[in-house]
C-alpha cells in the first residue's frame, strides 16, 4: 500500500511563523511585517543559532550552528570549495505537512533564512528542493523566488513523491543529476556536500528560525519556549489515513517549546494512543498525555522524539497493533531496496507485525528483528521504522497484552487491511 | 613471511597512523558475497541473509586482517575508517 499526503491542510495563526496567516504570501507583506533582511555576518548568525539552539527540523536535530560551523571552516576561495545552500523542503514523510503550510503562508521567511545564510557563508546559489507529490510547496517557492531581486541564483529540484526521498543525502542525489535515493555518507556533507562542496542542507522550518531570528533578535524570539528549548516549532496534527492510505486533512499549528498537548489537542486525542514524530516515531501511551510537553526535554524520557512535528492520533478509536501493522507494511514498501538488510529486514518485519495484529506472540521474532535491521543501512529508514515497531512493544505494552487476549475491543485482529 | 597488504594504498592515513579503527560497510554496494566474514570471522558474523554484522572496533593487532578483508571485497563495500 501507500500513504499519500494529506488531502486538506489548516493552518492556525502562530506567534511567529505562522503570525502572518492572514496577511498572503506576498514579498509586501512579508517585508511589512518582519521588516527588511538584516545583514548579518557569519559571526553574528552562528551565536545567534546557538543562544536559540536551533535544532534542524526535518527530523534529525542536528544543531544548526554547528552545522554552519562546519561549512564555514571547510569552505575555500577555489569554486570547487564554494559552499552552497540547500533548502530541503522535499517533506517525504506523509504524516507531515508542516513544510508545505510554511511555503504556503511564508514562503519568504524561508527563503530569507537561506540568502542570510547564504550571505554570511559566500555561497552564489540556494536550491530549494520540494517534492512531486506536493505541488503547493512547488509552486510556492516557484512563486517566492520570482518576486525575490538580488544577485543570489535560486534553483529548484523536485524530488520523487517517496518516503526516503526527502533524506539528506537522497537530495544531494537528486541534484547530481542521479536518482533521489539514499546513498552512504562517508563525510557529513556540511563538509563536502553537493558536487563536493561545503554544503548547508537543513529543513525549510530551520532556515524560517534563522530567519525569525535575524529579523527579530535572540531576546525576542527566546520570549517564548523554555530556557534550554526557546522559541517555537510547528506541529502537523493528522488522523490515521484510510484504507486506501488516504489522510484527509492535516492541522498545522505553531507551538512554543514547552506548550502542553492540552493545549492544541482535540479531547478524545488526550485519551488515545498518539503517534509523535511520524511513522519513524514513537508511540505515547493515553496515561501521558495530560501534562505532554512539547519539548525534547519532556519527550525523551518517554521514549520519544519531537522529529519533524507529525502528530498522528487514534483519536478514531482504531487499534495501535493494528495500525502499527498497516504502516510498517507501508514502510517496508518504501524501501528503495540498495541496502540488504533493509529490503530484507523491513519486509520480514512487516510480515510479523501483521501477524501481531492477527494475534499470533511474534514479539520475540519482532525484537530480533528491530535489532537486525538498525543501524544497518544508508538512511535512517530502517532505524525508523524499528522505532515504530519497538515503541508499540514498549510504551502501549499493556495494549499489545490485551491485544492478543483479544481484549482490546479493537475488532481487527481478524480482518486487519494491510496491503 | 610478512604480510602483503595491497589495501593499505585506500585505508585512510588516520586509521593506518592510530586512534580507534571500525570497519564501515557501503551498505548500497554490498551484495552479500561474505568474503568479508571468511576472512575476518572475529570481528565480522552474517545475517540471516549473507550480509555482514560487524562487532566493534577493530584493534591494532587486527589492523591488517582487516585490511585484508576490505581488500577482497569484490564490491568494495567495506572500508576502514576512523570512528
Amino acid at each position: 500500500m501507500t500513504i499519500l499526503p494529506p488531502a486538506r491542510l489548516e493552518v492556525r495563526r502562530g506567534p511567529l511563523l505562522l503570525s502572518g496567516v492572514d496577511d498572503g504570501p506576498t514579498l509586501a507583506a512579508h517585508r511589512a511585517r518582519f521588516g527588511e533582511l538584516p545583514r548579518t555576518e557569519l559571526a553574528l548568525l552562528v551565536d545567534l543559532a546557538e543562544s536559540a539552539a536551533v535544532r534542524g527540523r526535518g527530523g534529525a536535530g542536528f544543531p544548526l550552528g554547528r552545522k554552519l560551523r562546519t561549512v564555514a571552516s571547510h569552505r575555500g576561495r577555489v569554486p570547487s570549495k564554494r559552499p552552497v545552500v540547500v533548502v530541503n523542503a522535499a517533506e517525504g514523510e506523509p504524516a507531515s505537512a508542516k513544510d508545505e503550510a510554511l511555503l504556503a503562508v511564508a514562503p519568504h521567511l524561508v527563503l530569507d533564512g537561506a540568502e542570510l545564510a547564504a550571505r554570511a557563508l559566500g555561497a552564489r546559489r540556494v536550491h530549494v528542493v520540494t517534492s512531486e507529490d506536493r505541488p503547493l510547496s512547488g509552486r510556492s517557492v516557484a512563486a517566492a523566488v520570482a518576486e525575490r531581486g538580488g544577485n543570489l541564483a535560486w534553483s529548484t529540484h523536485e524530488a520523487e513523491g517517496r518516503f526516503v526521498a526527502g533524506q539528506a543525502r537522497a537530495v544531494l542525489e537528486l541534484m547530481a543529476g542521479r536518482p533521489g535515493l539514499p546513498v552512504t555518507a562517508w563525510v557529513p556533507e556540511a563538509m563536502e556536500g553537493h558536487r563536493g562542496r561545503p554544503t548547508l542542507l537543513s529543513n525549510a522550518e530551520s532556515f524560517a528560525h534563522l530567519a525569525a531570528l535575524a529579523h527579530l533578535g535572540a531576546a525576542r524570539y527566546g520570549a517564548r519556549g523554555t530556557a534550554d528549548e526557546p522559541g517555537t516549532m510547528l506541529l502537523t496534527l493528522t488522523q490515521p489515513p484510510d484504507d486506501r492510505g488516504r489522510i484527509d486533512l492535516a492541522t498545522v499549528v505553531e507551538v512554543a517549546h514547552g506548550d502542553l498537548a492540552t493545549d492544541v489537542l482535540v479531547p478524545a486525542a488526550l485519551r488515545a494512543p498518539l503517534l509523535v514524530g511520524g511513522f519513524h516515531g514513537a508511540w505515547l501511551h493515553p496515561r501521558d498525555l495530560r501534562g505532554l510537553a512539547w519539548s525534547q526535554a519532556h519527550l525523551r524520557p518517554l521514549g520519544a522524539s519531537l522529529g519533524a512535528g507529525a502528530v498522528v492520533s487514534l483519536a478514531d478509536g482504531s487499534c495501535p497493533v493494528a495500525r502499527t501493522a498497516q504502516w510498517t507494511s507501508y514502510l517496508a514498501d518504501e524501501t528503495a531496496g540498495r541496502c540488504g538488510p533493509c529490503r530484507n529486514g523491513l519486509p520480514a518485519l512487516a510480515e510479523e507485525v501483521r501477524g501481531l495484529a492477527q494475534r499470533a506472540d511474534t514479539r520475540r521474532r519482532i525484537g530480533q528483528l528491530t535489532g537486525l535491521v538498525t543501524g544497518r543501512g544508508a538512511c535512517a529508514h530502517p532505524d525508523g521504522t524499528s522505532r515504530l515497531v519497538r515503541s508499540l512493544l514498549t510504551t502501549l505494552g499493556d495494549h499489545v497484552e490485551a491485544h492478543l487476549d483479544g481484549a482490546c475491543g479493537c475488532r481487527a485482529s481478524s480482518r486487519v487491511r494491510v496491503a | 613471511m610478512p604480510r602483503l597488504l595491497p589495501g593499505e594504498g585506500r585505508v585512510s592515513a588516520a586509521a593506518a597512523e592510530g586512534g580507534d579503527s571500525v570497519l564501515r560497510v557501503d551498505w548500497p554496494q554490498c551484495r552479500a558475497r561474505g568474503l568479508c566474514a571468511e576472512l575476518l570471522p572475529e570481528r565480522i558474523l552474517l545475517d540471516e541473509w549473507g550480509y555482514p554484522v560487524v562487532l566493534g572496533p577493530v584493534p591494532d593487532d587486527e589492523r591488517a586482517l582487516a585490511r585484508e578483508a576490505v581488500t577482497a571485497c569484490p564490491r568494495r563495500a567495506l572500508r576502514l575508517v576512523r570512528s
